[in-house]
């Protein structure tokens, strides 16, 4: 029997060409992206379970309100807890501290390099956390307050083929530390990043405090007992800190590992970048761009179903069940999703590499890594079959044997509403996700393009490591001497986004006890120069007045605002004294609004230095600042980048969103357009007579095409009244992630109807210009 | 084994109803050979394929082996047109995209026919009908004698208690025409039953009894022998 189907089926494929060309290309195309975005979402859902101990791993995280009603979370603690929480809490097995100390440089040998993703954390890291080792032993690398364990690539770049362990490697060119281990290269789906882990301890030799109370600069993750219940433990921890600090406002819980990526929300902290939301709305596209290619396929199916009712017929008189058909006509449709996905696995190989760019991803198509992955293809494959297969399978089935002796019918045009609602759901889906692809792309242009209240053009940074952030009048010196420096400052932190804060405790004219988080910055008098900030009260920190050096505070507006001042020159805050006002200027994303920031003047430690660059030969000027740099510091690496680069990093989860958006609603809407392809083909062929018989009653060309269009215009213009509410619904919440966001218009809901139409058009153009043209004597006679 | 019982089939289109068969009473017993003539338009394939159960009927009873045909549901009539019923048609009606052999081996495998016998019957009957060279061609690959050979052969080959006819020689020269009769001929005299549909007399005679259908009506019925 079931050789009886597929041959049926083969033969049923050769014998209507395009028309299994048009449905298995299209059910093609919809699985290669289901794929695609199955595989993102997969790779997003799997982030830190590959942990041994994933169940068992959180994270502490903290929960701040103040008394104007902000809330923060974030995901820091200070040193001295790690103590606290181990004496105290029996539930906790193990505990570690980490910190991601801005960078170092690296040196072996004569080579040397500036790092970025350096770790320092307690002894008991490697043991929570399962990162496999290729040379040392995972359990007592970190014990050794002199040891560092290093990436497999790090060891190949410092080392080439020669064993690693044992190797010296000198940090800042000041201390030298002893390879104890190596371990693999992280896979992409950990929320922590590092190619260098040092001991706890090395954290004070990059600049860090390693006790006390005061430092909330260390992520805490802890190895909790199995049988602990986490809702009735976080009620335990609250108040820790409280205890240990009278001043601290500051509740503890706990946060799964497994969650940091993708559930983290906007606290601060490592990791999360992540956005559970858009897992949701990807594989929400995943089936709905699958379930436009199943339309189609019930579409063309039924409309084509005139040329089975005879078979329908026939089997039915020689002894057919029902069911027997049923199972036939779903098991074609399942043959043709299975050689559909044989396609796409041979597509999605193809395009993996283009795809990996587009999401800054590394997938592969491994099954034998990826044996759910291989089940769950196989499965959505049965279940696209079943689904596309359902309604022609009921529908034919249910033909009454007579209708074999009524010859092929015109069945196609008689369930017409019923596809009407198909073809225009189609286009519902694909209105709404060109309605998306246009917000998302009008939002980042306006992100891009929005005046962040400084010059961002031509400003780069230098990261200064170690001993070389002690001597920033030289640097700047050197530079200021280069003809392509326009100007040139050192800060201790970048002024974009401003990641420092403390809470503000003290001012003149505070009421009652009111305190708020405040960003801050140390800077040097060239900081307003060389960003081209402005000054809206006040003067900026100057030479003429030494005590500026003391005790000078520039604030922004916003912090004036909030501290309630009427005029704020001269006036105190915290240790300091305001001698001006600086214009806001957005030193964070555009996901928040502008928030307090206070600059103080920069005294030790600066660890960047910004420089604008004239205008003029970008890479001519790079090339002058790399022949300063290599002339008075050559044992440091020169290494430069744009804060460009660093704001749209800001952005990059919504980049992400945006390229993956674009290429699958052109996709959809592709797929669409083949079903409204086939479809045009079979209703102008079954109008053929219809045509000619007007011709002859002399209707022109236009008007037989405008005929034809007449009903799949009908379709985009109901397809509008639904997915213009919906599309509206939807980005208005999308926009509300943005404190800075734009206005949704008419005209994009107006751009996209009127392009799914014309592409409609387009689509069908063909036929009914081709069915016009024909002869009409010819259709007449073939009827 | 047949009963009819006042049977009408009409069509309604909007207000219009149109009667196609009226008032029909008729009983055919087992081993009977029966032939339904009358002018194009009368009727005579409705009837026929209400006999077969392939149309509903507007009102009436019908008891097949005593069973009200007309209180059954779908899935009990197929089950009498796999076990009791086979089907020649004026327009042969093979399945285009199957072989002659797949072609006979359909109704056996929605019979559940076994393996070995389903082969053993298709090998039979392509050699009783001397189409054993042709088993691997299509129905398009055949003149329309030798299609509708097969189409017979595969009304047999479920070996049918109720062989229902309709024109079956209408599309084939003369010769082919008798062979055919003569094979209906055989097989009632083996036992089986026909109802068949002609327009032509000599053909008619095969049959041991005559219904005329006029209008809708039996006109009048010729016993023969
Ligand atoms: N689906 C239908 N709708 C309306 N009338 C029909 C339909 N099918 C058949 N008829 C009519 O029923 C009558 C009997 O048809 P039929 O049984 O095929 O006649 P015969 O086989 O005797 O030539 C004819 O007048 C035909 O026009
Ligand atoms: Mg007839």
């Amino acid at each position: 029997m079931f050789n009886n189907y597929l041959k049926m089926a083969f033969r049923n494929i050769q014998k209507f060409k395009g028309y299994s060309i048009i449905n298995i290309t299209g059910l093609t195309l919809g699985m290669t992206c289901c794929i695609f975005i199955l595989l993102w979402v997969q790779h997003e859902l799997s982030y830190d379970r590959f942990h041994e101990h994933a169940d068992s791993l959180y994270r502490v995280i903290d929960y701040e309100k103040y008394s104007n009603g902000d809330e923060l979370t974030f995901s820091t603690n200070p040193p001295a807890l790690a103590p606290v929480l181990k004496e105290e809490y029996p539930e906790i097995n193990e505990l570690c501290r980490i910190i991601e100390p801005d960078g170092a440089v690296i040196r072996y040998q004569d080579n040397s390099f500036n790092e970025e993703n350096i770790l320092c954390a307690d002894p008991a890291f490697f043991s929570m956390f399962s990162f496999p080792f290729v040379e040392g032993k995972k359990e007592t690398v970190l014990k050794d307050p002199s040891s560092i364990v290093i990436s497999e690539k790090m060891a190949n770049k410092y080392f080439g083929d020669v064993e690693a362990v044992g190797k010296t490697l000198r940090i800042n060119n000041t201390t030298d530390f002893l390879v104890a281990g190596v371990f693999k290269d992280l896979p992409s789906n950990s929320h922590i990043h590092f190619d260098f882990v040092l001991p706890f301890e090395a954290a004070k030799l990059l600049g860090n405090e390693i006790e006390g109370w005061n430092s909330y600069a260390y992520t805490f993750y802890v190895l909790l007992n199995v049988k602990t219940d986490v809702g009735l433990f976080n009620q335990k921890i609250k108040d820790t800190i409280k205890r240990y600090d009278d001043t601290a406002i500051v509740e503890l819980s706990l946060q799964p590992v497994v969650d940091i990526h993708l559930r983290s929300g906007d606290m601060w902290g490592i990791g999360g970048d992540g956005d559970i939301r858009y897992v949701y709305l990807f594989s929400m596209i995943a089936v709905l761009i699958l379930l436009v290619a199943c339309i189609n396929y019930m579409n063309l199916t039924t409309a084509y179903s005139g040329n089975r009712t005879k078979e329908i017929g026939l089997r039915k008189v020689i002894g057919a069940r029902r069911s027997e058909l049923i199972l036939q006509y779903m098991g074609e449709s399942v043959i043709l999703a299975i050689i559909a996905l044989i396609f796409s696995i041979l597509l999605v190989f193809l395009c993996l590499p283009f795809y990996n760019t587009l999401s800054g991803k590394e997938f592969v198509l491994n099954f034998s890594n990826y044996k759910n992955c291989a089940i769950l293809l196989f499965g959505v494959t049965i279940l696209t079959g079943i689904i596309a297969g359902s309604y022609p399978a009921l529908f034919l089935s249910s033909f009454k044997p007579v209708i074999i002796f009524k010859g092929n019918l015109k069945i196609g045009s008689g369930n017409s509403i019923f596809r009407k609602i198909l073809v225009s759901m189609q286009f519902v889906l694909s209105i709404c996700l060109i309605i998306t692809t246009l917000t998302v792309n009008r939002q980042m242009f306006y992100l891009k393009n929005k005046k962040l209240g400084f010059n961002n053009e031509h400003l780069l940074y230098i990261y200064l490591p170690g001993e070389l952030g002690e001597k920033t009048e030289l640097i700047k010196n050197e530079f200021n001497k280069n003809n392509a420096v326009q100007n040139s400052s050192v800060v201790s932190s970048l002024p974009l986004p401003v990641n420092a804060s403390f809470i503000l405790d003290s001012w003149d004219g505070r009421q009652g006890d009111d305190k708020f988080l405040t960003h801050f910055m140390s800077v040097d008098y060239d900081f307003l120069n060389t960003m081209e900030l402005t000054m809206a009260e006040g003067r900026f920190f100057s030479k003429e007045f030494p005590s500026d050096t003391q005790d000078g505070a520039v604030v922004n507006e916003t912090a004036v605002r909030v501290m309630g001042m009427e005029s704020p020159i001269g006036k105190n805050v915290g240790r300091g004294k305001i001698i001006g006002v600086m214009q806001d200027y957005h030193f964070r994303s555009l996901h928040s609004k502008i928030t307090p920031l206070l600059l103080i003047f920069s005294r030790k430690q600066s660890n960047y230095i910004l420089i604008r660059l004239k205008t003029g030969d970008v890479a001519q000027s790079l090339q002058s600042l790399e022949t300063t740099w290599r002339h008075n510091f050559a044992e440091y690496p020169f290494e430069y980048r744009f804060l460009d680069e660093r704001i749209n990093k800001l952005y990059s989860s919504e980049q992400q969103v945006e390229k993956i958006m674009k290429v699958f609603t052109l996709l959809a809407v592709f797929i669409a357009c083949l079903g409204l392809f086939g479809l045009a083909s079979f209703t102008t062929a079954q109008r053929r007579k219809e045509i000619g018989i007007r011709k002859v009653l002399g209707l022109s060309v236009g008007g037989i095409v405008k005929m034809l269009a007449n009903d799949f215009t009908q379709y985009v213009l109901y397809a509008n009244l639904i997915s213009w509410p919906v599309a509206w619904f939807a980005m208005s919440k999308w926009l509300q992630n943005f404190a800075y966001r734009i206005q949704l218009h008419f005209w994009m809901f107006l751009t996209a109807g009127v392009l799914a139409l014309c592409v409609a058009l387009l689509t069908i153009g063909y036929h009914s210009i081709r069915a016009a043209t024909a002869n009409p004597v010819e259709a007449l006679r073939y009827e | 084994m047949i009963r009819l019982k006042d049977v009408e089939k009409y069509y309604s289109n909007k207000f219009v109803k149109t009667w196609v068969l009226r008032n029909i009473d008729m009983e055919v017993k087992e081993g009977d050979f029966v032939t339904i003539m009358g002018p194009s338009g009368a009727g005579k394939s409705t009837l026929l394929h209400i006999l077969g159960m392939l149309d509903d009927m507007s009102g009436g009873e019908y008891y097949f082996l005593d069973e009200p045909v007309h209180q059954l549901n779908e899935r009990k009539r197929t089950g009498f047109h796999q076990q009791y019923i086979g089907f020649v048609f004026q327009a042969y009606h093979l399945i285009d995209e199957l072989t002659v052999y797949e072609n006979l081996e359909t109704p056996l495998l929605y019979k559940k026919v076994k393996t070995s016998e389903r082969k053993s019957l298709i090998a039979e009957t392509l050699d009783r009908f001397n189409i054993v060279a042709k088993k691997d061609l299509f129905p398009n690959q055949l003149s329309g004698g030798q299609q509708q050979l097969v189409a017979v052969a595969r009304a047999l080959i479920i070996n049918p208690k109720l062989i229902l006819a309709d024109e079956p020689t209408g599309n084939l020269n003369s010769k082919q025409g008798l062979e055919i009769m003569d094979m209906l001929k055989a097989l009632n005299d083996e036992g089986t039953t026909i109802i068949q549909v002609t327009h032509d007399e000599k053909k008619a005679a095969y049959g041991d009894r005559i219904i005329h259908l006029l209008d809708g009506y039996i006109d009048k019925i010729d016993e023969r022998n």
